[in-house]
């Protein structure tokens, strides 16, 4: 009888944004496309072209004014209507392919798909691949391995090597300790530059070497979650897929205690806990949240102890998808909420009346810088709405005449606004 | 599980307590941790209608025109060359990237850096875009032609009333 085991496919778009843009201009297809933040200060977005110029991610566009003349390189306002619609397009589009889907980004998700050992995903990825471009018009990578970690590699390879035409499956594969040789620490998933830095001091400059590093030492230098990191680098699972719902109106992070609490402290470290993985949901996808629903519950298999539960729903003005300010509401809706002499077996946070965040800046770095970022670009942006476009700028900003006016110029929102359809003859 | 009665927050600063499904202070062991508390439908005064029981949900046109939502997109036409088939300058295309396309069918292709509307033929051992007007020539398309389907036309709706917002004069 054969064995099956799990395998994780890790689907992402390529240059999400920029191939956003080619849908529905053609005119783009070839051409090195950039996408600039919201107040057109950085790059958020780069097609290959543009890559290939040397244009980098969060790139002062003022920088690059010699590269856009020379290139003639196309740049394009963020149209976050159109980018959110599409990602809602390919995602469900993925899940025809499987039920367990976490959609994990604007443009990433994980899939687990039940496969009888030893057999090949890559005709299934190519499937895949085409379906979300038939379906679409959107390029996708897909990577497959036994753990979201190592798919994660998988996908890294399927997106830069010719070879692969976009599909690489690593579940069974002899190449794995090579793919893991060749690619540098600092592109592991989890290993941001701090700790790069630190195991590049060790010696450990590749993810098999990492993988290969005592667990004692690497749970003393990077953590719990680091040793997590090798594991499934090992090949052993320890991030479970977070599903998804295909028809997602909200965010939650719950979980049930080991063991029943009544103590505040308890609670509160908990709470926060669910408030900043939901947020991290919520900013994966560029949404924010306009409502926060705490809730807390006792064993209800306990029916001899006391029992109570109960929510609690505060508005989250303005809207948000900052962990701080989620954090404060959902610690003010857990005290108004306690009740002295319950053991509390299961809370939880809910995030709701979700919405795209055109109006936050993107996310650039790994979520170490993001806070620090999304409040400076923040401020930024609110200076410029109040005082004019240009008060407040990313470092100096040429004001000649020719080169300014190209910019500002967002495409339309061909498939959410009647007056902005693409046109065919 | 439990369901949590939420009563939606309104202004800001506003915040909605739910009542417990089960605010019990005692250890009764009676409680119901399963009943689920709804808002009941208000009392209806005068006389029921003799059409309540037959109550259907009025017709509903955007699930008649679509039957794939997440693959179907819209475009709006300028220029005649599909008139002869009644698509008319003007017009509103509904279509759906993931419906077949076959011989005959009517589709937007991108052709080189813009969109058409053409009827597809299969014909001659060769792939053909028609017009439906006698003043455009059919187009062969080459082996390498740098050309896709982009989707296949379901349907085109012309509108006497509703100018669709950005078209020019004259369309």
């Amino acid at each position: 009888m054969s064995k099956w085991i799990d395998a994780i496919a890790l689907i992402d778009a390529n240059n999400f944004y920029a191939s956003c843009e080619r849908v529905f201009e053609p005119r783009l297809r070839h051409k090195p496309v950039i996408v600039l933040s919201n107040n057109d200060g950085c790059v958020v977005a780069r097609s290959n072209e543009a890559k290939a110029l040397g244009i980098g991610m969060g790139q002062p566009v003022f920088q690059l004014r010699d590269l856009i003349e020379r290139h003639d390189v196309a740049v394009l306002s963020s149209n976050y209507e159109l980018y959110g619609d599409l990602s809602a397009r390919v995602m469900a589009c993925l899940h025809e392919f499987s039920d367990e889907v976490e959609e994990y980004s604007i443009d990433e998700a994980f899939l687990r798909l039940p496969v009888a050992a030893g057999q090949s995903l890559t005709a299934f990825g190519h499937t895949l691949r085409r379906q979300v471009q038939r379906d679409t018009g959107i390029p996708v990578s897909v990577g497959f391995a036994t753990t979201k970690t190592l798919a994660k590699v998988a996908n890294h390879y399927a997106k830069r090597s010719a070879k692969t035409r976009g599909v690489l499956d690593l579940t069974a594969s002899p190449h794995l300790p090579r793919a893991l040789q060749q690619l540098p620490v600092g592109e592991v998933w989890g290993i941001g530059p701090r700790y790069s830095e630190l195991l590049t001091r060790h010696g450990i400059t590749d993810a098999l070497a990492l993988s290969q590093a005592p667990d004692d030492w690497v749970r003393q230098q990077l953590t719990v979650v680091g040793l997590k990191t090798v594991h499934e680098l090992r090949g052993q699972p320890c991030h479970p897929l977070e599903l998804t719902a295909p028809n997602k109106k909200l965010i939650t992070c719950s979980r049930s205690f080991g063991h029943a609490t009544a103590d505040p402290n308890e609670l509160q470290a908990a709470l926060a806990f669910f408030t900043a993985r939901a947020a991290e949901k919520l900013r994966r996808q560029q949404l924010v949240a306009a409502t926060l629903t705490v809730f807390v519950a006792t064993d209800r298999f306990k029916p001899e102890l006391p029992q109570y539960s109960n929510s609690l729903t505060l508005n989250v003005a303005p809207k948000s998808d900052s962990t701080p300010e989620l954090r404060a509401l959902a610690l003010q809706g857990l005290a108004r909420l306690l009740r002295p002499g319950y053991a509390i077996r299961k809370a939880g946070v809910t995030l709701g009346g979700l919405e795209q965040a055109s109006q936050i800046a993107r996310r650039l770095w790994d979520d170490e810088h993001f806070e620090a970022q999304r409040r400076l670009m923040a401020a930024v942006d609110q200076l410029n709405c109040k005082w004019g476009r240009d008060t407040v700028q990313c470092g100096l900003f040429p004001n000649e005449g020719v080169w300014f006016t190209r910019f500002g110029a967002r495409s339309p929102r061909y498939t959410t606004r009647w007056a902005e359809l693409a046109e065919t003859q | 599980m439990t369901e949590f009665v939420t009563k939606p927050a309104g202004l800001p600063g506003d915040v909605s307590l739910a009542p417990a499904l089960t605010n019990t202070n005692d250890t009764n062991n009676d409680t119901n941790d399963e009943s689920l508390l709804q808002a009941l439908p208000p009392v209806a005064a005068g006389f029921p209608s003799p059409a309540a029981d037959y109550q259907e949900p009025p017709l509903d046109l955007a699930q008649y025109l679509i039957k794939r939502p997440k693959t179907t997109f819209f475009m709006r036409v300028v220029g005649d060359s599909m008139t002869g088939v009644g698509i008319r300058a003007g017009d509103l295309l509904v279509i759906d990237r993931a419906a077949p396309i076959v011989d005959r069918a009517i589709v937007v292709a991108r052709l080189g850096e813009s969109f058409c509307c053409k009827q597809l033929r299969l014909r001659d051992g060769g792939t053909w875009l028609h017009s439906a007007n006698p003043a455009y020539e059919p187009i062969r398309l080459a082996e390498d032609e740098d050309a896709e389907i982009w989707g296949r036309v379901l349907h085109a709706i012309t509108s006497f009333t509703n100018k669709l917002p950005g078209a020019g004069d004259g369309q």
